[in-house]
């Protein structure tokens, strides 16, 4: 620390470290270090060992030559990647236009379908995810409706295939995906539309040419959180795919409690973790560039 | 046109025209209804009562984009994803020119504006004037019926303000380009229109050239808008000679040679500070009263003066300075002098 008797340019944590209010951040700190960095460090630490826990601990990479070189497990990470996709696409199609109606209410309108977007998160997956099989169930509303209206002879099986994982899930994560996209179309100005309409643009010229550019990386924003939502979600593609799903969350919840092989576990969690990041990081990123790349000047 | 506004009638029976190649001005303060006026000609607004004609056209029903009428907004509104070409060709786009024809009249109307070379800017990195001048390329490029500015001005300081005023002027009168201006600025309306409205409240008070509205004010209200206003409440007397004689407060006899045939049996009456003149010795004019200074305040091109006459009232005058480095005028405050005007000078207003 410099020892000058002018105001010195103090570095930026020193001067938060000493800030009066510093003691009362141990705490969060100290809870995010112990409850989260903490054991995201030890399951990749663990990762690399070949048995654990155990009396010896060895480092090797076992078992990520144990994924990779298994195409039943690669196909974990295909179908995992392909589900999140799935989930994200279908949300996004349902999102972006319950994000553009949204914005456009005013006063009570707006409020009530702000907290018809957002309840939903307060209720919890598990009644979500029970509630899809209400619907979809063969005795569920969607078979009572076509059987009353003699629309079908039989149920029709609804339930415990892939498309009704994706479906729950998007419905799960919509919310998400929704407030993302608003926030962002809540900041476009509302000149910008008149000036495009004062120099001839119709409606779907402005929606081209205006809102999608300037509300995309709010899109990016939401997609990469549904993103890595899907592909660590356990409940909703397990209840409502029947079991029947290999995706990674399942499995490496399996590895832990089952067998149990916590080193293998830990690398499907790694694996899982690592293809998250690629989207969440790497997706806005690309907007970003693509956006530099378009206005340099 | 009449707009009415959330139960509040904001524009109230306003009728403007503009023949082509003008350039009118709608000047007001705020909350005069002349920024609605101006929505309502470029088809932002609906007027509630009233009809708008573009080019000998009833355009009621012509939803905005489609009015041919190109608008500068207060805010810009510059479209932050797209460079200045981009910004500027896009009123071409929507109109199907032709890609290399558009590009063509973008750099054309860039080099008019000053600023050729920026073409591939984004407005973030551009100055507020440089955006402003986007801004009017961006409009004037697709050759308007009418070019619609909403205060464009407002936001730059008075040295940017005052050469923007002078070459929009300038490409509006190169272009023929019919012009609407809206400000709450009567200097910036003066030296820009050809003819100007002062509006008040959603009411029109007055349409005239500048020198129109400036000394012939049809009342107290434009009068005092238009400049600085010394504005007595005055009865008629009788006629002399041409001008009407007037009572004022306080017993003061005032000569208007500004009058109408028969002014109403109460009125106001105006003198605008320059025609003042002050002296020591009593002046020939028939307008000539004892007053003693109250304060002077140096304002570089004139000094301003403030007088309270025998009757209490408190009027002001500017007195211009020749060229010279010291203030020619040998006042103090709480000096008795005599101020006086010539009858031309006062007009009654209604």
């Amino acid at each position: 620390m410099p020892r000058t008797t002018a105001t010195p340019a103090l570095s930026g944590a020193t001067r938060l470290f000493r800030a009066p209010a510093a003691r009362y951040l141990t705490v969060p700190v100290g809870f995010l270090l112990i409850f989260f960095f903490l054991p995201l460090i030890l399951i990749v630490l663990v990762s690399f060992t070949s048995s654990f826990p155990s009396a010896s601990i060895t480092l090797t990479t076992s078992n990520y030559v144990q994924f990779f070189g298994s195409s039943l497990y690669r196909a974990y990470l295909l179908t995992t990647i392909v589900y999140g996709l799935e989930v994200t696409v279908l949300c996004l199609l349902m999102g972006y236009p319950l994000a553009y109606y949204m914005v456009r209410q005013r006063g009570l309108v707006y409020q009530i379908t702000l907290l018809a977007v957002i309840a939903p998160l307060l209720v919890g997956v598990v009644p979500r995810t029970v509630g899809w099989i209400a619907v979809l169930g063969t005795e569920g509303v969607i078979n009572n409706i076509l059987l009353g209206l003699h629309l079908s002879r039989r149920p029709l099986t609804l339930l415990y295939n892939p498309t009704a994982a994706v479906v729950g899930l998007a419905h799960v994560l919509l919310p998400f995906m929704v407030l993302s996209i608003a926030s962002v179309l809540s900041l476009i100005d509302r000149s910008l539309r008149e000036a495009a309409q004062n120099l001839g643009a119709g409606e779907l010229q402005i929606f081209r040419r205006i809102t999608i550019p300037l509300s995309l990386h709010g899109v990016a924003v939401g997609c990469a959180l549904v993103f890595s939502l899907a592909i660590g979600s356990y409940i909703t593609p397990v209840v409502l795919g029947g079991g029947k799903m290999k995706l990674l969350a399942p499995l490496a919840y399996d590895q832990f409690l089952n067998y149990p092989n916590w080193p293998f576990g830990s690398a499907v969690g790694v694996v899982l973790l690592v293809t998250g990041l690629v989207f969440v990081v790497g997706l806005p990123a690309l907007v970003v560039m693509r956006r530099q790349a378009a206005g340099a000047s | 046109m009449a707009k009415v506004f959330h139960r509040t009638e904001v524009v109230h029976d306003v009728s403007v025209s503009v023949a082509p190649g003008q350039f009118l001005v709608l000047l007001g303060p705020s909350g005069s209804g002349k920024t609605t006026v101006l929505r309502m000609i470029a088809g932002f607004e609906q007027p509630s009562r009233g009809t708008v004609w573009l080019r000998g056209r009833l355009a009621n029903d012509i939803p905005p984009n489609h009015r041919d009428v190109a608008m500068v907004f207060q805010h810009l509104a510059l479209f932050p994803h797209l460079t200045v070409e981009q910004n500027v060709v896009f009123g071409l786009e929507m109109r199907r020119v032709p890609r290399d024809a558009a590009r063509q009249r973008a750099s054309k109307i860039l080099e008019m504006v000053h600023l050729g070379g920026f073409e591939q800017r984004l407005p973030r990195q551009l100055s507020g004037g440089q955006q402003q001048r986007v801004a009017l390329a961006r409009a004037l490029v697709t050759e308007p019926t009418v070019l619609l500015l909403d205060e464009p001005l407002g936001s730059l300081d008075r040295h940017l303000r005052m050469e923007l005023q002078g070459e929009i002027r300038r490409l509006q009168q190169e272009l023929r380009i019919t012009a609407i201006m809206v400000t709450h600025d009567q200097e910036e309306a003066m030296t820009m229109g050809d003819r100007i409205a002062v509006m008040r409240s959603g009411r029109l008070q007055q349409i005239g050239t500048p020198a129109d509205l400036y000394q012939r004010p049809a009342n107290a209200f434009v009068a005092n808008f238009m400049g600085d206003a010394n504005v007595f409440r005055v009865a008629p007397l009788d006629r002399a000679g041409g001008a009407v004689r007037l009572r004022g407060e306080g017993g003061l006899v005032f000569l208007a040679g500004d009058a109408p045939e028969t002014p109403p049996a109460e009125c106001d009456a105006m003198v605008r500070p320059e025609s003042m003149k002050i002296a020591a010795a009593p002046l020939a004019s028939p307008n000539c009263f004892r007053a003693t200074v109250v304060a002077l305040a140096y304002a570089g091109a004139h000094v301003r003066c403030r007088l309270r006459l025998a009757n209490g009232m408190e009027i002001r005058s500017a007195i211009p300075q020749s060229t010279g480095t010291a203030p020619s005028v040998p006042l103090a405050a709480g000096d008795d002098v005599y101020v006086g005007w010539e009858p031309s000078a006062m007009r009654i207003l209604l």
